[in-house]
């Protein structure tokens, strides 16, 4: 049995491109690869596919893996802060529910996770339960243990967390045309849009916000912006008006849309 | 902000099994270590009270006398105790530290000295960097004119000094008149 105890693999899964980078015990990188995964692209599968071909054979002699995934893959919900009472599975069930809600039968098929340890509104995140299945057999198979599967979103809010002080902000994260937004109140989520925008520039990810503050009845009286992914570099050349920006600290593994 | 905590993966109630064992290692040495201080402790007070019975020693003595009828099995292995300690305590510890240190020299570091003045003779405990070091220790020790025998009785390799990664005792019989 190969022991390969504090070696990590870290790998950004995006439908157009995997990232695998390797880090001994002390957090180094000791290298990384990049591969547009072949055949068909953009669902999952060929993601997963480029993976396995990437970990085959054992050559980064990691103990565990984490992966990343990409807003492609992944669906988001906020459940109420109220309702958290209740057994794990009736708790399940509701999770379920409120999802179902906005995304109809499919969420059958569906792998749920959310954030426990909020206060207020907990962030729900979804990814097809196979997959969840398909990384895990890759793991598996590359003698990997899997230690988390995480939404980029997470990792770009933690990365920058110690610059997320305003009352009220919104954070942005943009993959390839895919735009989060989520906003966020004294440090809580109050609402969450996914959206693809038809032209990627900082004018349409400024417009989206605006949309979504008329859908929020204009009561948000947020005038922040915590800026992550690849929006930090369209809107560093985008004039804000009345927007206060922050460029949140890049948050690795960035999955290339 | 506080971090987010999702994760697809879930969480095991035991975490992960390296973690639990390598938690397990240290709360057993952690038990090892308090057991050693108490032993300590209790070594220390022990010693105190034997230089107190031994300081004690000709008042004991004369109640001992005016009490002969009514000595406990106590009081009599209490005065033994307290008589070895002032015998120990008669030892001319100068001469033995320089004869000791002089054989010694560099290649040993010495971290005990234990006389026995009852059996006429000493426990020497230190560490070296090999096993040769100690038998030129034990050479020259028998060159000084106070020891007779002198013999490794325990040696233990300690790989993590490696400075002196060789820990030793020495008994050798000594008389504290030769000279």
């Amino acid at each position: 049995m190969r022991l390969n105890i504090g070696t990590t693999v870290r790998v950004g899964l995006a439908p157009a491109m995997v990232e695998v980078t390797a880090f001994d015990w002390r957090g180094r990188a000791v290298g990384s690869s990049r591969a547009a995964p072949e055949g068909a692209v953009g669902g999952w599968k060929g993601a997963a596919a480029g993976l396995r071909a990437q970990l085959a054979g054992g050559k980064w002699k990691a103990g565990s893996a984490e992966i990343v995934l990409s807003s492609h893959f992944v669906r988001y919900c906020l459940l109420p802060a109220e309702l958290r009472a209740g057994k794990p599975a009736e708790q399940s069930t509701y999770v379920r529910h409120v999802f179902r809600a906005e995304y109809g039968e499919a969420v059958n098929g569906w792998r749920i996770a959310t954030d426990e340890a909020a206060n207020g509104p907990r962030l729900a995140c979804a990814i097809e339960a196979a997959l969840f299945e398909e990384l895990a057999q890759i793991c598996r198979a590359s003698g990997v243990r899997l230690r988390s599967v995480l939404p980029y979103l997470t990792v770009c809010a933690n990365a920058g967390r110690a610059l997320i002080r305003a009352p009220a902000g919104w954070l942005v994260v943009l993959e390839g045309n895919l735009c989060i937004a989520a906003l966020l109140e004294a440090g809580g989520w109050q609402h969450i849009a996914r959206r693809r925008l038809a032209q990627v520039s900082g004018a349409a990810i400024l417009d989206m916000l605006r949309e979504q503050q008329v859908l929020l009845g204009g009561a948000s009286p947020a005038r922040h912006l915590y800026v992550s992914g690849a929006a930090r570099e369209i809107l560093r050349d985008t004039d804000t008006g009345g927007w206060t920006v922050e460029f949140l600290p890049a948050a690795t593994p960035a999955p290339v849309a | 902000m506080r971090k987010i905590e999702l994760d697809f993966v879930g969480r095991s109630a035991l975490g992960n099994p390296l973690g639990l064992l390598l938690m397990l290692v240290g709360l057993a040495a952690a038990a090892v270590s308090a057991m050693d201080a108490i032993d300590v402790t209790e070594a220390h007070a022990d010693l105190q009270d034997r230089k107190l019975a031994a300081l004690e020693g000709p008042r004991a003595r004369r109640t001992t006398e005016t009490t002969k009828t009514t000595a406990r099995p106590e009081d009599v292995r209490a005065l033994r105790e307290a008589a070895a300690i002032a015998a120990r305590l008669r030892t001319p510890w100068q001469r033995l530290f320089d004869d000791t240190a002089q054989a010694a020299g560099a290649g040993i570091a010495l971290t005990g000295l234990q006389p026995d003045p009852t059996a006429h003779t000493v426990r020497i405990a230190g560490l070296a960097r090999d096993l040769p070091a100690v038998n030129r220790f034990v050479g020259h020790l028998l060159e000084k004119p106070g020891f007779a025998g002198a013999y490794v009785v325990q040696h233990d390799t300690q790989p993590k000094d490696a400075e002196a990664p060789l820990a030793f005792v020495v008994l050798a019989n000594w008389r504290e008149d030769a000279r």
